[in-house]
């Protein structure tokens, strides 16, 4: 059996709207768990509560209940110090490499902030030595280590936001969309870059993306959510092959690919209810093209079998 | 085959610092009537500028400095001011691809599709109103006519896009020049679009040049592709041939770059270094820093625009099929 960084426990998240009596529900009971030294790859089109669900993790978000466990903890009830060093195991790296990372600090300092508030007293020239290993771990020249992020193409800031994330060792990196804003050519380097920085530091990622060419690339196991929920979880492989869930099926039906040009697709119709008003029953219901009676009164649930979760009436 | 745009030897610079870069540096277009023109690159390789260049929006410092735009009969290079006012919107309109950024926020959507049709087609607003609706529908815009009072931020990504085709198709233009339409949509909305606009192509003889970075999508729609680099055109020719016989390193490189469905890679592949800057580019070729192929003649000289086959255009010095 496989170590297990982190669990997710029935996390809910709902955000309020301007009307009193109206939420925004952004994640409706979702649990899974994320092994060690894997990817889990989130996918599902904006506002499916992907990015929420990565802040939930790692404590960034706090849900209105459920829990995320860290090595037999709860995160959501420590505090103080406590917090600050489980939070050095979480980390996470951001979509945009032009907002996340502070314009007026040099590379050196990005870099070292965490190095310094989670080892206090290291010496400074120690402090040094360990961020030109890191910025040489990613592949930025040593020689910059005093200029500024606007001095920086957009694939290179994001090697300094991953020199960032990756600085303390933490077992767990959540990657919101790191080379959605990338070209294809700094896009490929990353990912690798990614890939390697896994294998050498033995890390596990939590890989949010919309792009399922890359999470094909990159992910071990996938999860699929629809409007706050889990539809489907399983190996990628498994995933990719026969995806048993319909959303997930016209996800991937989706994809514009050079190697099915001009076939006949089958779209998904209109485009994801809203958050607020969500739909009773499956909450996929009224773009699926299979739906039943069942489908619009009763809210399937997520059954697992061999290591693969469908929540769908027509998947027994 | 007939031309709508013929685009030959366009320069475009920017004055910098004293000296000139070249952001267009020669490049040659042909848009045939009602067939779909991907131009294709990364970042900065001048796709953009292209579509800027046709549209005649080129904003100080940069400067059209050489080669002409045929549009038609008329070079859209020296076309004023007053003319080109009639030209865009009406013959020749454009899709960007922010749809959020390119819709007035504080102007309800009908009245923004309305505008341009009012200008370029002297109806009176009842008919104007009447035509905004019809189109909605055409586009695919559900509760047209409710949809008419509402304000972009209460649509979302995919609406507002159709918003913006709507508003560019409402003239029946003969070129559209889409900027990246589908980059910022998720890909069920993208798919619903692509689908949309190969419709309209088809439908009303429209022209289309789609600019994007996106291999996959270019594969779906496209008839006929141009690859940048750097301010050039590096290769084209129909879709069928460029991902068949594709003959430029850089081309096959973007291709290898993508990951492929279906196929376990441990690795990607990578196009080394980054876009060279058009201030300093490299002597001779200008991908030779990041070729896996180059040889010394790629360092020293230019490599010319040849064509190995009737519609297929390379510039490199090793034109053999490098796949």
């Amino acid at each position: 059996m496989r170590n297990i960084v982190l669990r997710l426990k029935n996390i809910v998240k709902e955000f309020p709207t301007s009307k009193k009596n109206k939420k925004v529900h952004a994640i409706s009971d979702v649990s899974l768990v994320i092994y060690e030294n894997e990817t889990l790859a989130l996918v599902g089109e904006s506002g499916c509560g992907k990015s929420t669900l990565g802040k939930c993790a790692i404590g960034l978000i706090m849900p209105d209940s459920g829990e995320s466990i860290f090595l037999d903890e709860n995160i959501y009830t420590k505090k103080g110090n406590d917090l600050k060093n489980t939070k050095k195991n979480l980390q996470i790296i951001f979509q945009d490499p032009y907002a996340s990372l502070n314009p007026r600090m040099t590379v050196g300092e990005i870099i070292s902030e965490p190095i310094i508030t989670h080892n206090k007293g290291m010496k400074k020239e120690e402090i040094k030595s360990k961020v030109l290993e890191l910025m040489q771990d990613v592949g930025i020249r040593k020689e910059y280590y005093n200029r500024y992020p606007h001095q920086f193409s957009g694939g290179q800031r994001q090697r300094i936001g991953i020199a960032r994330a990756i600085a303390l060792n933490p077992k767990l990196i959540v990657c919101d969309e790191p080379v959605s804003a990338l070209d294809v050519s700094i896009q490929s380097q990353v990912l690798n870059l990614l890939k390697d920085l896994q294998e050498k530091k033995k890390a596990s990622y939590l890989f949010i993306s919309h792009d399922l060419s890359v999470v094909n690339f990159i992910a071990d196991r996938v999860c699929v959510m629809f409007l706050g929920k889990i539809c489907e979880i399983g190996n990628t492989d498994d995933i990719f092959e026969n995806p048993l869930h319909p959303y997930t099926k016209l996800l991937l039906d989706a994809i514009p690919s050079i190697e099915n040009a001009g076939r006949q697709k089958e779209m998904l119709k209109g485009e994801i209810p809203s958050p607020i008003d969500v739909p009773s029953g499956c909450r996929f219901h009224t773009r699926c093209p299979h739906c039943m009676d069942i489908c619009k009164t009763d809210e399937p649930v997520l059954n697992e079998k061999d290591g693969r979760s469908v929540a769908c009436h027509r998947v027994k | 085959m007939d031309n709508i745009l013929t685009i030959r030897d366009l320069k475009v610079a920017f004055q910098v610092k004293g000296k000139s870069a070249y952001a267009l540096d020669g490049i040659d277009i042909d848009i045939p009537k009602g067939k779909i023109v991907g131009i294709v690159g990364e970042s900065g390789c001048g796709k953009s500028m292209t579509a800027m260049s046709i549209m005649g929006l080129i904003k100080k410092p940069g400067k059209i400095v050489g080669g002409s735009i045929d549009f038609c009969g008329k070079d859209l290079t020296k076309t004023g001011v007053k003319d080109y006012a009639k030209i865009r919107g009406k013959e020749i309109s454009m899709i960007f691809q922010e749809p959020m950024t390119s819709l007035n926020p504080v102007v309800k959507v009908g009245k923004q599709v309305m505008e341009s049709i009012i200008l370029h087609k002297n109806l009176s607003k009842d008919e104007a109103k009447k035509r905004v609706i019809d189109i909605f529908n055409e586009v695919g815009i559900p509760e047209a006519e409710k949809r008419f009072n509402s304000y972009p931020h209460e649509l979302s990504g995919g609406l507002r896009q159709r918003v913006m085709i709507g508003m560019a198709m409402i003239c029946k233009p003969k070129l559209l020049i889409a900027d990246e339409p589908t980059t910022a949509l998720d890909v069920t909305i993208e798919a619903q679009i692509l689908k949309l606009m190969k419709k309209l192509c088809e439908d009303n003889g429209t022209s289309i040049i789609m600019i994007t970075h996106n291999m996959g999508v270019v594969a779906e729609i496209c008839d006929y592709v141009y690859v940048m680099y750097a301010g050039r055109v590096v290769e084209s020719a129909d879709t069928k041939t460029i991902f068949t016989e594709t003959s430029h390193p850089y081309t096959s490189g973007l291709l290898k770059s993508i990951p492929t469905i279906g196929k376990k890679q441990s690795r990607l592949y990578t196009i080394k270094g980054n876009v060279p800057n058009i201030l300093n580019l490299p002597k001779g070729c200008r991908f030779v820093d990041r070729c896996d192929c180059a040889e010394n003649i790629c360092y020293s000289d230019r490599p010319e625009n040849e064509f190995i086959s009737q519609n297929h255009m390379v510039s490199c010095f090793l034109k053999k099929d490098i796949r």
